[in-house]
């Protein structure tokens, strides 16, 4: 394979992975680290050297978009990103202390458990429900209003904020310790535990991930496991997908979106089981 | 631009919309410049690379250590060290790292937004995720 045909099957697969990134809130990692690594046999290590990337890529791009439409919370998301920072600089210093590939185990059967219950549509999707918020919510005005399925603009409160806030400092952490699949249990915080609609939930997700990753980046990149050859083609594909995504994620149900997170959470799960069942570091 | 300070007294609940409004509108403003410049940065290197390898196949498939970064930590040495030789391949590895400042930036950029806005929680708030984000990038 010449260099070109390579970089242009890279980017191609790319668009794909920016694609879902940017309707899921999870970030590309999922498609790119399997594809360079299983179908081109790169280095595990440059892999996710361009997962890194193309998570910032899908989070800026598509983040661009959905604040201007209006889905992001990006109060809700500025006040937890104190707790995916810090919790990403403890995971990445507790790499030495924790097994890795124990815990991967653990979070992946947890992604196993959490995508079988992402069918469901939830009562706060729809925007009928009456919005309430807790103390800290209302102190911070972290609710707000969200375009819902039907094209109205409508409230929504936020709840149970430490305990949202407790579940992003263990998803920063999980994040640093395994260096993937931080959008997941983001989603899953402001989905389950804050009660925020769906399509809130993985554009704000979308809008953190790549706050946490930056910091990340730097590390990859002195270790030399960003390489532009191939970092480069997909970035440029997963902006292309991303910026498609959200033209999607705008038009689509939330019915729809729902089941096509599941599958990536799934996806994503057995991804972690995988990686921590080889091991590589 | 005018942020409309008078609008903002008599707020029943939180953030009065024109306030949010332009909130959102600078960041995706920011965001979206961030990875156009990267963008443009990663096309050009990808293009100079090309005119001086022409079909030429990269060796991808093994994994070494970049000698020139070995020592350097933190960003402003690995910016320095893709300046110091420049070859289209350094110049997507410039590109690449522009879209990685771009988050940073746009936390930096809320700060100045927030303050500029008088929501003092909220200037704390976004300094303290810059402060872990800088200490986190200069390899502390």
């Amino acid at each position: 394979m010449t260099g070109i045909d390579f970089e242009a099957l890279v980017f191609c697969g790319s668009v794909l992975a920016g694609l879902l990134g940017a309707l899921t809130g999870l970030g590309g990692g999922v498609v790119i680290v399997p594809m360079l690594t299983i179908l081109f046999g790169i280095d595990f290590r440059h892999a996710i050297g361009a997962s890194i990337v193309s998570v910032i890529a899908t989070s800026s791009a598509a983040a661009s978009a959905y604040v201007r439409e209006g889905y992001t919370n990006m109060r809700l998301g500025m006040f937890l990103e104190i707790a995916t920072t810090i919790g990403a600089v403890v995971g990445a210093m507790l790499t030495a202390i924790i097994p890795a590939s124990a815990l991967g185990v653990v979070f992946g059967l947890v992604l196993l458990f959490s995508a079988v219950q992402s069918f469901q549509q939830r009562p706060q999707d729809s925007g009928q429900v009456i919005p309430v918020s807790d103390t800290i919510a209302r102190k911070l005005h972290l609710y707000g209003r969200f375009p819902a399925d039907t094209g109205e603009s409508v409230p929504y409160g936020v709840r149970n904020v430490p305990l949202g806030f407790g579940l992003m400092a263990l998803a920063g952490a999980v994040s640093g310790l395994l260096g993937i699949g931080s959008g997941a249990f983001k989603v899953l915080a402001m989905d389950r535990a804050m009660r925020i609609p769906f399509k809130v939930s993985t554009t704000t997700s979308n809008f953190m991930i790549g706050v946490t990753a930056s910091a990340s980046a730097v590390v990859y990149f002195s270790r030399g496991y960003i390489h532009p050859l191939i970092a480069g083609p997909v970035m440029l594909g997963v902006l292309v997908g991303a910026l498609l995504g959200t033209k999607c994620l705008v038009r689509w149900k939330t019915k729809t979106l729902r089941i096509i997170f599941a599958f990536v959470l799934l996806a994503l799960g057995l991804d972690m089981l995988w990686t921590s069942h080889t091991a590589i570091h | 631009m005018d942020l409309s300070h008078g609008d903002s007294l008599d707020s029943m609940e939180g953030v009065p919309q024109v306030r949010a409004y332009q909130l959102d509108t600078m960041i995706s403003i920011v965001l979206r410049l961030g990875v156009s410049i990267a963008a443009i940065t990663v096309v050009a290197g990808y293009l100079l690379y090309l005119s001086h390898y022409p079909g030429h196949a990269p060796a991808l498939g093994s994994f070494r250590m970049p000698p020139i970064m070995h020592h350097r930590t933190g960003l402003l040495g690995l910016v320095q060290a893709s300046v110091a030789r420049h070859s289209g391949r350094d110049i997507i590895d410039l590109g690449l790292m522009m879209l990685v400042v771009t988050p940073v930036v746009r936390v930096a950029f809320s700060v100045v937004v927030y303050l500029y806005e008088g929501d003092y929680r909220f200037v704390w708030i976004t300094l303290v995720v810059l402060t872990i984000l800088l200490l986190a990038m200069s390899g502390v």
